[in-house]
């Protein structure tokens, strides 16, 4: 290796003379060069400064090189050289041009006549990406490398990519990487070590085999080769073989190469997982397969780009229908795959996602969605629960409510009292399920402790009226929420067990009873009245007729509440007992039951017509 | 013209215009090399070239130019693209040019067709007897100015832009290849980072090299079991399936992704016990199927390496695929996939190549390069892509750069290049090894197209390829020795 030939093979460093304005003019190009690297690091390629300071270059550029048809710089650590003479210097090296192609081995840089505005504008958009990467994700010789310019060229000797690899080597194999290495790599001036002597000592005779075959066709100077001669000897296959492609052959090349730069990059990966995920039997290793695949669906998914999502599920769904019988064991990692997919951690990455950018493709959303099925349902409930907008709170309900008609348990698991929002639609959605099947599901909401998600429920269980919404109705009334209990007890349907009312009498008889309020005492005693058997009315009657030595607020409530009891039993004796309860002394007592008569006596003259 | 055309119809129109050019050019220029200026052939040849240059000139206001730089063709400011149909006149025009240390090649308006036909005919330098003097630049020039043309000039070419030359250059880059691979392989051993823009940038020097040096770049190939095979291999199939996808027509970025996905394609067999790679004798079921796991092995490493992002996508395929025949038996066998990337089917036939042509302990002996190719040739379309293996044929050569053979001189030779043309795909051009007699000779380099003109035929035809193994010989010795001088 010679770290001194920095130039290319054969030519030394020039030095002829050349005009000072020569070199005024190359300056001038670079200093032009460097501002336009930087004005297009700081604003966007469209913008008017950089627009004309690209102009204002390639310009200089255009004149110089029309004149001098090359421009060609060596590049120090912090400099350019031209024809010997430094003609630009930066030595910071954040923002200086030279380090920045000299940290990878450029080492010379040529500029040809025929370079457009195009090209260079190419050029400079190259040098701001390339310097925008981290360092170790920068290189900006293979960048220049792929784009190919016609009109830009450089050297970057091999040497530097030597030692390079020598040195990668020797931190990665330590000691063994000395001894894998060819001495001749290790030495500075490099010779190939090959003993040519053997290309000159001895002989070569060949043998008989050989010779049978060389002197039959040997007719030296006959101009025809062996595959030429007599008939009779058979052609190699490679002989016979015509070289010229056919129009048919160099279409088919053409077409393959077209394909392939054709080929969409995401579907093939997905394939090729898929292949992979068939084809090995180590479950471990099928197992790290399917976690690489995870994280690039999360990359998917975080840009956005359900489509390819879609597709994933897709293709390891037919898979796993495959798996299922022939290979369980694996075909469960394939499931757990498929779980992960509708985790938490998908969630987060959309949640991400509709945080950063406002126009998601809610159509592909909701097909991602619909693709993983039931299992997507929790992911969007919470999205639901997360995200306002309404337009996607419509189409996730949409989604919610076709994936669980089959199942309205389904839609009744997802309630949960950290998602308030959506629980109360679910109960909406439950009431709206055909026949009634959704009813028996408001159970659930027994347990949570939200306030107006157990209003609405006990609404809907209230509209719903038979045996099992009356059913689900009772356990509200042991309710922790008194509204809940207030609703629930104003709501309830006679039910037909009997034993229930006498539990529910039992429990009204009790002190901790009175302790709950008149509301609440009024709702439980006009569901008793409402069952009209006869212990109701026994009990009614004695809450109503209850006196005692010292006047009391739970007494007077109970008095009233009966009142309430009594004007839903709405039957002769109870009617007996208002009447009674106008005479008397307490003036309250006695117009809470006047005005229950009186509305007794409305709805009778409904019933009646009158 | 067939290559893949991308860019706006403008560039489109432009290229297919400027490789006719070339090509027309390049036909006179043959014609001329065989007949007369009188021939009815080189005056219709003639016609053809003047008559699309006239258009031309005239499109250009006045000035068409070949320009020669860095192993490209430009035509005034057109870069002109190779492709698989024209590869063969590019390779064949940039070595006139070069023979002939020709930079520029200007037409002016007002050139006749007569003096175009007396030019092409100087060029062409049929008649010369001094084959040095023949192809002087300075030499051509008093030609020319004897001739009396005055509407085409020529310039000189700058001898020093020539980069990647080096033979000596070509094998570093190939021996380091060689150590960069181990390290990548030790590095997936021990979970580290794998040096990918290292990879990439090699790569990109083995295009440089092949470019600057194909035929000596495929020489190397003959370079096998180097500390071990699969590295050795694996980077004999870097280069060889680089060299093949450019013959096809692939870009530049295509062929580093094609590079870096021959380079790893045997990644898996890290795992492959050794016993098992090495076992002489034939390879028992269960063994075979352990065998046959490294193609899913090393895609799933590929898969699972820290930056895989940043590798090209096709090395899976190619790792997965490149046991897979066209016929899409082998292995492994897809559960849905019905067709094999054109990746793998490229590396497929240099990785089938390379493995034929080393010695294994499991074989008697490794088959010569002919052989091989034959072999290749009788699954063609069962087993290899017919048109990639044809192709594939065509830049080896029917006795591939690396064989060993027979003349009917007596001598023996090794292949260093193929012969641009394809008629002369039979006629290699040879560096002799021994002379008539048997003595081994360090021999110049001849063309098996060379005619003796006395007798009017071939000087030298081969007879046979041999086994240099056979004979002692290593063949790679030879190119190495290129590379020291």
């Amino acid at each position: 290796m010679n770290p001194e030939q920095k130039h290319p093979p054969g030519k030394e460093a020039r030095s002829r003379t050349e005009s000072g304005q020569y070199f005024e003019a190359v300056k001038d190009i670079l200093v032009a060069l460097a501002n336009s690297v930087s004005a297009l690091k700081i604003y966007p390629a469209e913008n008017p400064t950089v627009k004309e300071s690209i102009d204002a270059l390639y310009a200089k550029f255009n004149a110089f090189l029309e004149e001098h048809d090359k421009l060609e710089m060596e590049v120090e650590e912090f400099s350019f050289i031209c024809n010997g003479q430094v003609v630009y210097t930066d030595p910071l090296p954040i923002k200086s041009l030279p380090f920045f192609f000299f940290k990878d081995g450029l080492y010379t840089l040529y500029f040809y006549n025929g370079l457009d505005r195009q090209e260079l504008a190419d050029f400079l958009e190259l040098i701001k990406r390339e310097s925008q990467k981290p360092s170790e994700e920068s290189d900006i010789v293979t960048a220049l490398w792929e784009m190919d310019f016609s009109n830009i060229h450089y050297y970057a000797p091999d040497y530097y990519l030597e030692n390079r690899v020598i040195d990668e080597a020797r931190k990665s194999l330590g000691q063994k990487a000395d001894s894998l290495l060819p001495g001749e790599l290790l030495k500075e001036n490099i010779e190939m070590a090959v003993d040519t002597s053997q290309f000159t000592t001895g002989r070569i005779d060949l043998k008989d085999e050989d010779m049978i075959e060389a002197s039959k066709d040997r007719q030296p100077g006959s101009g025809a080769a062996p595959e030429q001669s007599p008939a009779g000897r058979e052609k190699s296959p490679a002989a016979s073989m015509d070289p010229i492609l056919t129009q048919a052959e160099l279409e088919t090349v053409e077409d393959m190469i077209r394909s392939n730069r054709n080929l969409v990059p995401e579907e093939e990966f997905i394939e090729l997982m898929v292949e992979l995920t068939y084809l090995e039997s180590d479950l471990q290793s099928v197992r790290a397969t399917l976690d690489a695949f995870y994280e690039y669906h999360l990359e998917k998914l975080e840009k956005g780009d359900f489509s390819v999502v879609i597709l994933i599920v897709k293709k390891i769904r037919r898979l796993l229908d495959y798996l299922n019988e022939k290979e369980p064991d694996k075909a469960a990692l394939i499931e757990s795959f498929m779980k992960k997919i509708a985790s938490p951690r998908t969630l987060e990455a959309v949640q991400k996602l509709l945080r950063k950018d406002r126009n998601v493709e809610l159509d592909s959303l909701l097909a991602f969605f619909k693709i993983l099925g039931i299992s997507a349902l929790s992911l969007a409930a919470d999205l639901y629960e997360s995200n306002p907008d309404l337009a996607l709170r419509a189409r996730i309900l949409e989604f919610v409510s076709s994936e669980t008609s089959h199942d309205p348990g389904l839609l009744a698991g997802l309630a949960d009292d950290s998602r308030p929002e959506f629980s109360r639609e679910v109960v909406s959605l439950l009431e709206k399920v055909p026949s009634g099947k959704g009813i028996p599901h408001l159970a659930v909401f027994l347990n949570f402790t939200d306030l107006n998600i157990k209003i609405a429920a006990v609404t809907a269980l209230a509209k719903a009226s038979g045996d099992t919404a009356n059913s689900i109705l009772l356990g509200f009334l042991n309710d922790k929420i008194e509204d809940v209990r207030i609703q629930a007890a104003l709501r309830l349907n006679p039910v037909k067990e009997k034993s229930r009312i006498l539990k529910i009498i039992r429990e009204a008889s009790t002190r901790e009873f009175r302790e709950k309020s008149l509301k609440e005492k009024e709702a439980v005693f006009s569901f008793i009245g409402r069952s009209r058997i006869p212990e109701a009315l026994i009990f009614l009657k004695k809450q109503f007729l209850r006196r005692s030595l010292f006047p009391s607020r739970s007494n007077f409530e109970l008095k009233l509440a009966a009142v309430k009891g009594l004007e839903e039993m709405a039957d002769e004796n109870a009617l007996k007992l208002l009447e009674k309860g106008t005479l008397s002394g307490n003036k309250n007592t006695a117009r809470a039951c006047s005005e229950a008569i009186i509305r007794i006596s409305g709805q009778s003259g409904q019933r009646t017509g009158a | 013209m067939n290559t893949i055309e991308t860019g706006s119809k403008e560039t489109i129109s432009a290229q297919k215009n400027a490789t006719e050019l070339l090509v027309r050019f390049y036909i006179l220029t043959k014609s001329l090399k065989i007949y007369e200026p009188t021939n009815a052939i080189c005056l219709e040849k003639a016609q053809s070239f003047f008559g699309l240059l006239q258009d031309m000139l005239t499109e250009y206001e006045g000035e068409v130019a070949f320009v020669i730089r860095h192993n490209s063709i430009f035509m005034n400011r057109i870069r002109l693209k190779l492709g698989l149909a024209n590869y063969a006149i590019f390779k064949a025009m940039l070595e006139e040019f070069s023979k002939r240390s020709i930079g520029v090649i200007t037409f002016m308006t007002g050139l006749t067709k007569e003096e175009l036909l007396s030019f092409v005919h100087i060029f062409a330098g049929r008649e010369k007897k001094d084959r040095k003097e023949e192809f002087s630049f300075s030499r051509l020039m008093d030609e020319i100015d004897q001739a009396g043309i005055s509407h085409v000039y020529l310039e000189e070419a700058i001898q020093e832009e020539d980069f990647y030359g080096g033979e000596k250059s070509t094998a570093r880059i190939y021996l380091l290849s060689i150590v960069h691979l181990k390290e990548s392989f030790e590095r997936e051993r021990k979970q580290e980072p794998i040096k990918i823009n290292t990879t990439r940038r090699l790569m990109q020097s083995i295009y440089n090299h092949m470019l600057a040096n194909e035929s000596f770049l495929l020489g190397l190939t003959t370079l096998k079991n180097y500390h071990d095979y699969t590295l050795n291999h694996s980077v004999n199939v870097c280069a060889l399936a680089m060299a093949l996808g450019r013959r096809l027509g692939l870009s530049r970025s295509e062929l580093v992704e094609l590079g870096i996905a021959a380079f790893f394609h045997d990644l898996g067999k890290i795992e492959t016990p050794v016993e098992i790679l090495n076992k002489p004798d034939k390879l028992d079921n269960e063994e075979w199927m352990v065998m046959q796991k490294h193609s899913c092995r090393g895609a799933e490493k590929l898969v699972h390496l820290k930056e895989f992002r940043k590798l090209p996508l096709r090395a899976i395929h190619v790792a997965l695929e490149h046991h897979m025949k066209e016929d899409l038996s082998g292995y492994p066998k897809y559960f849905a996939r019905d067709k094999l990337n054109f990746f793998s089917r490229i590396v497929k036939v240099v990785d089938h190549f390379d493995a034929l042509t080393t010695e294994r302990v499991y074989r008697a002996r490794a088959f010569t390069r002919a052989e091989a190719i034959n072999q290749m040739l009788e699954s063609s379309g069962t087993e290899f892509n017919p048109v990639i293996l044809k192709t594939f044929v065509n830049m080896l050569g029917v006795f591939p750069i690396g064989s060993f053979l027979s003349l009917d001189t007596g001598e023996t030779a090794i292949v260093v290049d193929t012969n641009p043309e394809l008629k002369y795909m039979m006629r290699p051009r040879v560096k002799l090894t021994t002379e008539a007699n048997g003595n081994k000779i360090d021999g110049s380099i001849v063309d098996l197209a060379d005619i003796d003109k006395e007798t009017g035929r071939y000087k030298r035809s081969i007879v046979k390829a041999l086994d240099p193994a056979k004979y002692g010989l290593n063949v790679i010795d030879y190119f190495l020795a290129m590379a020291a001088q």
